[in-house]
Order: C-alpha cells, then sequence, then structure tokens
C-alpha cells in the first residue's frame, strides 16, 4: 500500500513535471556549449552533480530522486533530455523555487560540464556546435615524453608545425577507474609545459606509465594519450602464486599432499592386506 | 632510466566531435536509457533497482549457447583473475554517515533478501570515548584467506587479483566458511533466493554470483563483473558520501567512487594511518580503513 | 544371597545355547522395529521438508550456521570412540573382563560412526552434490580429511566386529529350525569356510591384533578432526591447542556411559545375568569414573585458561558460559551430568546395573548438551556485531523439523544396534568359550 502511495505520487509528479511551465527564455535556448562534450567533461559533471544535485535529483538515470512538488526528475527522463543545451544550462545557472541558482557558485565551464554529464546518458544525443567566427583556432598537436635529466613530464604543442604559447595543458597518468591528476600548467614560449610525475610511480609490466594530456585555449582542443617507459618493468607476483593451504588442491602444500596420501594409502592397505588374509582361511579347513 | 632521453614522441590522437560517452551496456546491471527506436536484438531485462530496461542482447550473454553452456563459458572465464591486477578497498570512515546506498544497490545488483548481506554497515563503538561512528564491512578479500582454506571442494576461491569468490553451481552447503570467517562476512541461501522464479532462466554469472541458489553460501565478489568493464563495484558507486576509494595496488591508485577523485593508494594509506580488520589474526585483508575523525 | 555364577563355570553347550537365544526373529522384536520405523518415517518426512524448503526451516542462521546438526554430529562420533577404547587398547593390554562386553561396544561403534556419516549429510545445504567431495575434494580441508577418517573408522570397525565373528557365524549357520534358510545360507558363506582348525584361528587372531593397533591412530583421528572442524577456525572459543585430546577425553565419557546402557538393556531383554555380571556393571563404572576424570581435568583446562585472562575476544563466551546466557544449561551438564555422575559412582552400590545405567543415561544427556555448548555459544559471540538482521539471529533456537530429524538420527542408531543384536551373537561365543577353557584347565 505504502508503495502504491509512492508510485501514484510519482506518476503525478512527474506529469506536473513534464507539463511545468518552466520554460527558459528562446535566446536562453539557443545558447551552445562552447566547448565540445566528451568523457572528461562528462566525469567532471558527475563530480560536481553528485556535490550539488544529487541529493534532490537522485542518481542520474535511477529515478530516485527526491520526493517534492514539483518533482526535481531524473536528468536522464526525457523531460529533461528533450530540452535543448541551453535550456538545461540556464535553469541550473538561474534555479526557480525549489531549485537553487548556481550561477554564483559554479563558472559556465563546469555548468556545461553538469550538461555534458547528462547528455552522457543519452544515446541518440548529438551535440549542436558553436559557430567559432572571429576566434583563432588551432589545430593542436601534442608530443609527450619524459625527460630523465630534469625528471619531468614534457609536453609540446604545436599547430600547423608552430609553437603555441599560453595553452592550458593539464596532464594524468591513466588509471583503470580513473585519471591521477599531475596538475595543470600553461606552455612556454616554446610551447612546452612541465609535469612532475611522483618518483615511485610503479608503471606496468613494461615500465609504461600512461600518460593522458589535454590542451585548450580559446575553444580549440586536443587530449592524447601516450604510453611512456619511464621506470623499470613492474611485473607483480600474483598473490596465487606457490603453494598454500588456501590454494586449490593442485597447488596444496607438498609436505601436505605427502601426509595425507600416505597415511590413506598406509593404512587402506592394511586394511586391503587383512581383507586378503581372512580369504586364506579357507586353504585351512583342514589340518 | 637514461636511455629513453628526451626522445619527443609524436602522439597526435585526436578525436573531436568524440560522440559522448556512452559508457558501455555491459552488463545487465549498467544503468541505460533506451531512447533506441531499433527493437530487432533488445530485450528487457531488469537491472540491479529492478527496473525494467532494454538492452542489447550480446551485452546480456556473453556467448550465444544454452544456458548450461554459457553457465560454464562463465565459471571457466571467472576462475581467473584479471591479469596483473590486485584489487583492494579503502574505506574512509570519516566520511560514513550511514546512507546505507551501499548495502541496497549491493542487495539489488545480487539479488539478496533483506536480511542478507555482501556489505553490512555496523554501528561501531569506540571503547575509549564512547563514540560510535559506522564501519561499513564488505569481504575483506583476505590474502590468506580462512574460509578459501577450508572449503572442501574448491568452491571459494581466490583468483589472482586478489578476488575471493564463491561458485554457487560447486558449492555443497557445508557452510565450513562461515564459520571460519572472522569477519562474519558470508550469507547462506538458507530458503529459496528472493524472486528465484523471476531468474530461474538466467544463466549463472559466478562473477556477479547471480541467480542467487538456495543451500548455498553467498559473499561480497568485489563486483568482479563490474571490474571486467573498468567499472568501479556496485556499493562503491553508490556511495553518496565519498567514503570508498576502490583500484589495483599494482598500479597504486585508486578512485573514489562518488567524487572520481584518483589518488596514489601508498600515500593515501600513509597520510591517513590506515588499517584492516584484526591484524593479528593474519588473514591480510585487502581492505584498509582510515581511521574514524571529527572532519 | 545371589550365587555369582558366571560364564566361567558354565559348560560351553550352554554357553552356546544362551548366546545363541538372542539371533531369532520373535514377535515382540518384529514390533518393536515396526514401532522404530514408524517413527523413524514420520522424521524422514521433515527432512523431507528441509529438502524441499531449504535448511532455513532450522532455527540455523548466517551467525549460528551449525546448530544441533553438527553437535550431534560431534556426539555421534564421540560415542563411536568406545569401540576403539574397549576391544582394541583394553584387548592389547589383556584385560579378560572385557571379553563379553567387546562385542556390544563394537556395535555401537559401527552404529554410531555410520550414522554420524549420514548426520553430517543431512546438515549440508546441497545433498545432492555430495560428490562434489569426491570429484572436486581439496585435502587441505579438514571435512575431507573428516570423511575419510570416518569412512576409515567405520570401516575398521566392521571388520573389528566381522572377525571375531567369523566363528561365532559357522555356529549360526548350523542353527537349524529357528531361522530362515536364506539367512544360514549367508551367515555360511560369509563365515568363510571356518572349521576351527588352528591354522585359522592363527589367522583372524593375527588379524584382530592388526586391527586392534590400527584403530588406535585412526580412532584418535577420528576425534581428533572432527575437534579440528573447529580448532582450525580463528574463532575465539574454538581456536583451542587442547581441542583434540578435550574432544577425545570427552567421547570415552559418553561411550563408557553408553556401553553401560546398552549392557544393562540387553541384560534385561536377553536374561544375560550370567554373562553381564554385576562385576563387569563394577568395572565399567570404575572405568567410567576415570574417563571422566580425565574430562573434568581437560574441562577445567579449556575453561579456566581463557577465564582467568579474559582477553576481551574470547570474554563475550566464556562469561557467556559461566555467568551469562548459557550458564544454566552450562552448569547443569558440568555438574549434574558429569562432576555428581562420577562422585556417585564413587560409591559401589552406585556401580550395581540398575544405578550404574541410569547415572551413564544422565551421563549421556549431559554429554549430547556438552556439545552443544561446545557447538553453538561460540557463534553466538562473532569478533564483529550482529546487526542489521531479524532479531532472531542474536540467539539459537532449534526448530521442530530440526528436532525431529535430529531423533530420527537416534532411531536409525537404535535400529542398526537392534539388527546387529538380532542377526548375531551379542557376546563372542568361541570367545567365551576358549576362556572357560582355560579357566577349568588351571
Amino acid at each position: 500500500m505504502k508503495y502504491l502511495v509512492i508510485i501514484i505520487l510519482l506518476i503525478t509528479s512527474g506529469t506536473l513535471w513534464a507539463q511545468s511551465s518552466w520554460k527558459a527564455p528562446d535566446k536562453a535556448q539557443k545558447q551552445l556549449s562552447p566547448l565540445v562534450f566528451d568523457e572528461d567533461m562528462a566525469q567532471q559533471g558527475r563530480q560536481l552533480y553528485s556535490r550539488s544535485c544529487a541529493s534532490c535529483h537522485g542518481t542520474v538515470s535511477k529515478n530516485n530522486y527526491a520526493i517534492m512538488i514539483p518533482a526535481p526528475g531524473d536528468p536522464a527522463s526525457e523531460g529533461f533530455q528533450n530540452q535543448t543545451d541551453g535550456s538545461l544550462f540556464y535553469k541550473i545557472q538561474k534555479g526557480k523555487g525549489a531549485m537553487p541558482a548556481f550561477e554564483d557558485v559554479y563558472g559556465t565551464d563546469e555548468i556545461w560540464a553538469m550538461v555534458a554529464y547528462f547528455r552522457s546518458f543519452n544515446k541518440n544525443y548529438e551535440q549542436q556546435l558553436m559557430q567559432l567566427d572571429g576566434v583563432e583556432k588551432f589545430n593542436f598537436k601534442t608530443a609527450v615524453a619524459y625527460d630523465f635529466n630534469i625528471d619531468k613530464l614534457v609536453v609540446k604543442v604545436t599547430s600547423d608545425d608552430k609553437f603555441v604559447e599560453n595553452v592550458e595543458v593539464a596532464a594524468f597518468v591513466k588509471g583503470m577507474f580513473g585519471n591521477l591528476a599531475l596538475g595543470k600548467a600553461k606552455t612556454n614560449t616554446k610551447g612546452i609545459a612541465y609535469f612532475d610525475v611522483d618518483a615511485d610511480m610503479p608503471g606496468d609490466t613494461k615500465g609504461n606509465l600512461n600518460f593522458y594530456v589535454k590542451v585548450n585555449k580559446n575553444y580549440s582542443y586536443a587530449k592524447s594519450t601516450v604510453a611512456l617507459k619511464v621506470t623499470e618493468p613492474n611485473i607483480p607476483v600474483a598473490v596465487t602464486e606457490g603453494r598454500h593451504l588456501w590454494s586449490p588442491n593442485k597447488d596444496a602444500p607438498i609436505w601436505l599432499i605427502i601426509t595425507f596420501w600416505g597415511v590413506v594409502f598406509g593404512i587402506w592397505g592394511a586394511i586391503f592386506y587383512i581383507i586378503f588374509t581372512l580369504f586364506r582361511l579357507k586353504k585351512y579347513k583342514a589340518d | 632510466m637514461a636511455k629513453s632521453k628526451n626522445k619527443l614522441q609524436d602522439a597526435t590522437r585526436r578525436k573531436f566531435l568524440q560522440k559522448v560517452g556512452v559508457a558501455g551496456v555491459a552488463a545487465i546491471g549498467s544503468p541505460t536509457i533506451a531512447f533506441s527506436q531499433e527493437k530487432s536484438k533488445r530485450i528487457k531485462v531488469l537491472n540491479q533497482n529492478n527496473e525494467l530496461v532494454e538492452v542489447d542482447v550480446s551485452s546480456v550473454y556473453p556467448i550465444k549457447g544454452t544456458k548450461q553452456e554459457q553457465t560454464s563459458y562463465l565459471q571457466k572465464r571467472g576462475r581467473k583473475g584479471l591479469p596483473n591486477r590486485k584489487f583492494v578497498m579503502v574505506v574512509d570512515l570519516a566520511k560514513c554517515k550511514n546512507a546505507r546506498k551501499c548495502m541496497t544497490s549491493c542487495q539489488s545488483a545480487h539479488q539478496l533478501r533483506p536480511e542478507q548481506h555482501h556489505i553490512n554497515v555496523l554501528e561501531m563503538k569506540d571503547d575509549t570515548n564512547g563514540q560510535t561512528y559506522y564501519m561499513p564491512k564488505p569481504c575483506q578479500h583476505c590474502d590468506n584467506p580462512p574460509c578459501v582454506t577450508v572449503c572442501p571442494v574448491d568452491a571459494t576461491f581466490k583468483r589472482s587479483d586478489g578476488l575471493v569468490l564463491i561458485d554457487n553451481e560447486r558449492c555443497i552447503g557445508c557452510r565450513f566458511c562461515i564459520a571460519a570467517c572472522p569477519y562474519s562476512a558470508r550469507s547462506f541461501n538458507w530458503l529459496e533466493p528472493k524472486d528465484a522464479d523471476k531468474y530461474k532462466d538466467q544463466p549463472y554469472d559466478i562473477e556477479k554470483n547471480v541467480p542467487q541458489k538456495k543451500g548455498t553460501v553467498t559473499k561480497c565478489v568485489f563486483s568482479a563483473d563490474q571490474l571486467r568493464e573498468n567499472e568501479l563495484p556496485y556499493c562503491v558507486s553508490a556511495c553518496p558520501n565519498g567514503v570508498y576509494y576502490f583500484g589495483d595496488a599494482n598500479e597504486d591508485l585508486v578512485t573514489n567512487g562518488t567524487t572520481r577523485q584518483t589518488v596514489r593508494l601508498s600515500k593515501l594509506l600513509k597520510e591517513n594511518a590506515a588499517y584492516t580488520l584484526m591484524k593479528e589474526l593474519g588473514t591480510k585483508p585487502s581492505v584498509y580503513y582510515l581511521p574514524p575523525r571529527n572532519s | 544371597m545371589k550365587t555369582d555364577t558366571t560364564y566361567k563355570d558354565l559348560s560351553p553347550e550352554k554357553i552356546e545355547n544362551d548366546l545363541l537365544q538372542t539371533v531369532n526373529w520373535s514377535r515382540s522384536h518384529k514390533l518393536w522395529m515396526t514401532a522404530l520405523t514408524i517413527g523413524l518415517v514420520v522424521c524422514l518426512y521433515f527432512y523431507y521438508t528441509q529438502l524441499r524448503d531449504g535448511l532455513g526451516v532450522t532455527g540455523m542462521n548466517d551467525y549460528v550456521s551449525w546448530g544441533i546438526y553438527i553437535s550431534n554430529f560431534v556426539f555421534f562420533v564421540a560415542t563411536s570412540l568406545i569401540g576403539m577404547l574397549i576391544s582394541s587398547v583394553l584387548g592389547l593390554l589383556k584385560v579378560k573382563w572385557i571379553t563379553p562386553i567387546a562385542r556390544i561396544a563394537e556395535m555401537i561403534a559401527v552404529a554410531f560412526a555410520f550414522v554420524a556419516g549420514l548426520v553430517i549429510i543431512i546438515d549440508m545445504g546441497r545433498p545432492d552434490r555430495l560428490h562434489h567431495v569426491f570429484v572436486y575434494g581439496r585435502i587441505q580441508s579438514p571435512i575431507l580429511w573428516d570423511v575419510v577418517v570416518v569412512t576409515t573408522y567405520v570401516m575398521l570397525s566392521l571388520l573389528l566386529l566381522y572377525i571375531p565373528l567369523i566363528p561365532d557365524l559357522a555356529i549360526c549357520a548350523k542353527k537349524e529350525g529357528l531361522l530362515p534358510k536364506l539367512q544360514r545360507r549367508i551367515y555360511k558363506a560369509l563365515s568363510l569356510g571356518w572349521a576351527n582348525t588352528p591354522a585359522q584361528f592363527k589367522i583372524i587372531k593375527n588379524g584382530i591384533r592388526m586391527l586392534a593397533v590400527l584403530i588406535i591412530p585412526v580412532a584418535l583421528g577420528i576425534h581428533t578432526v572432527t575437534s579440528w572442524l573447529f580448532a582450525m577456525t580463528l574463532r575465539s572459543g574454538w581456536d583451542s591447542p587442547i581441542f583434540g585430546p578435550y574432544f577425545v577425553s570427552g567421547a570415552f565419557v559418553t561411550g563408557c556411559a553408553s556401553v553401560i546402557i546398552l549392557m544393562y538393556v540387553f541384560r534385561k531383554q536377553y536374561k544375560l545375568d550370567h554373562y553381564l555380571t554385576d562385576r563387569h556393571f563394577n568395572l565399567m563404572g570404575k572405568l567410567l569414573v576415570l574417563v571422566s576424570l580425565v574430562y573434568v581435568y581437560f574441562n577445567i583446562n579449556e575453561i579456566i585458561v581463557p577465564a582467568y585472562k579474559l582477553r576481551e575476544a574470547e570474554a563475550g563466551h566464556i562469561l557467556d558460559l559461566l555467568v551469562g546466557r548459557e550458564s544454566v544449561m552450562f552448569w547443569i551438564v558440568q555438574v549434574g551430568g558429569l562432576i555428581i555422575p562420577f562422585l556417585l559412582l564413587l560409591l559401589k552400590p552406585m556401580r550395581k546395573p540398575g544405578p550404574a545405567a541410569l547415572i551413564s543415561l544422565i551421563v549421556v544427556i549431559g554429554a549430547w548438551f556438552k556439545r552443544y555448548l561446545i557447538v553453538i555459544p561460540v557463534q553466538l559471540q562473532p569478533y564483529l556485531p550482529i546487526q542489521n538482521v531479524p532479531d532472531s539471529y542474536s540467539h539459537y533456537m532449534p526448530t521442530w523439523p530440526e528436532i525431529w530429524i535430529t531423533v530420527a538420527s537416534f532411531i536409525m542408531v537404535i535400529m542398526i544396534i537392534t539388527l546387529l543384536a538380532k542377526l548375531f551373537p551379542i557376546i563372542s561365543i568361541w570367545e567365551l568359550q576358549e576362556e572357560t577353557e582355560k579357566n577349568q584347565q588351571s
């Protein structure tokens, strides 16, 4: 019964949201993100979302938003996804009623990151890109290397074979579940940015670290991933190596195998010998 | 080290207009919104929140074939660890506010009854100052696992990546592992598992330990099915409070399930005076705790 | 005053007649077996519900995951150990008075060890996967050791029952009239061409001696391994290095008491006063005092060492037993089931058949609850608190199905012993004849 009430409430409140008259102004609706939505942006959006939005809107795509009227809604729902990027951006920025305005809390890039995060749940979404007339565009190329003289990661940024100065570079070490930030730096006059890497950072089995760099200036972007051999090969010994009491039967400790089977065969050998002697009883039927 | 000095490598893999990460509907549990009109190869399944979602057939069953063939395929694959990995979890007790999202997401992912816990948030009391704190307690995935030692049939086993899993097609239900575990981390299917009818045609996935089976033991598997997809475990990503870090000790990197911030494992443990539960028992857990403190 | 005639004064013919009278299919026996069978079938219905619905029909839960099935298993294994003490240890020491008791002890050993094997299957969540133990067995697991050692012990006990029976089987085979022809043919086949020749005697005596030696380590093994099912875990309260000898010494107490009870039943039922004499009860009573003293000694060690220190992990469990929620049962079992009985048995009148059997019955019941106290309370004191589970998880109370299934295991033991007592002479005929001959010669 309790669940039924909740379900009805959810359905009606969901309709309320869909019918809600909150529309962003036309001009705002047409706003486009100057940034290309990518996984990193969505990732950044996810962090911001969990910090500021999840308490009402719940976990995206799980429809577990808080029960309020009007319902906050799930950002992965059609009600959200059918809006333009500009509309979502506007609503986060300006707020209305119970929905706070995040204008003063987050920068525009951060709000776009949240939009990117929402869009990551929509397979059919294709981003409409901004016309960047009159802005200097770059065709970035990055070269990444490790300089053992200064023990730093070196990122060289060029565009059409020319060094680019003042490009913001962010570098990371790629991990299985996320990337370790090495920091942000701007390129110098030679188009080079440096990053410190912990000396004791373990590499993979070949001694490689997977570096991931992002460069950005005036809405032009580039990112690249490169594996560099910076450490000795790190060949981990699997915890299952060797013979342990907890190993599977085939890797049982030798002493145990010998003891166990020795005792079993010893005792059962004796048992069979005794049974065997019993069959000799017939032979001695007569003295 | 100086051999490869100054060798600049040109790496120009740029991906403009990359279609935003549709991060895989690889497992049944992964969230997905099906706006797609194409219905040909899609089927409806229940995800870990018991929502009916549509996913691609191929994402549900890794191979074609009968249920038994799929089960054996998954069993065989699941017995081997992911190569060169060693998974660890770090639990920051200072951040746990007893939200229990880890428990509920775990229970729905693994089709558990409400009283069955792969992860259990315990209210602990500090003897010295009487302060209470909440301690999430999953299986510790010990490197000297007492439960695996006593198993008579190799039903519960340790993989090369450190995970302790259980094969409930193998388990005979003797419950010796439950008796042997000092962390009370294991649970038994005393009765027919929850919604057994609903899942009875699913092949058995050893890495998720579903569908559950009556008369067998069940336990935390560090969401091995998620790890195969480079995804964090269910409990870790469900936490709203940033309690969990999870990662590969061989990389020395752990990622927070809430903020997705990635940090050095060794540094995190060292700077926060991390400890393991009941170190004196010599079980060598893979789960570390950062002490509770007022933040 | 009653004349104390014993078998030593009787003629071989009389002995043969007296002891063969129990081998028959009397009406009362058939009725008794029918009653037992009905009881068993009723109890097994509950096992069927357990198979159908799962082990959830018992009172066990994720914290107390081993309940009275396991304590019952421990009790059965313990009781079966007496076969080794009496026919092997005392036999090798050439203790003469055990001759008429040895086969009773061996019947107890076979019946209890065999049913112990079944009891452990009852406790399995997936009995349909029993073969996994043989197909996928891990020799690191104490369960595998237990399977091997229980099987070996049943085999050795069967042989130790069978080999001394061979000459008697030849006698039974000749017994015309009372027994069906088929049964006598089976006896004849089982007697392996026995013809009382000295060479044959030499073979079986050699066999018996070998078995008597062999069974000592195996019997110690069966109960030590059973204790290791507990001691090999990290649970405080089970994690004790003296668990092996503690279990073995406890086993002799329940075993001796069971033999006394069975001696009393047979003596009354089959009028064997000349064979199971007051002297035998007197001596068995003394033996029970001896093994009880050893067991008391181990109990003191097992309790007082942790109780003196009250290390945090062990304190909960020890205090539960001594003053906490299990204390009533604990003190009744220790004082009423062990200390008072052995103090009483120090008095000669108490070692008469009637009182001795009654005291033994109390000892056996106490011993069963003692196994309960070893198995269950420890699990209610895990290292980490019991939380977020139903309230029922923080205690344990066996359910009716569980109790009836346990009763079924006792019915099976009684059925096996009854059958053995009906199929074969309860007391070894040839060994008694041999002894009386020697007696008369000297």
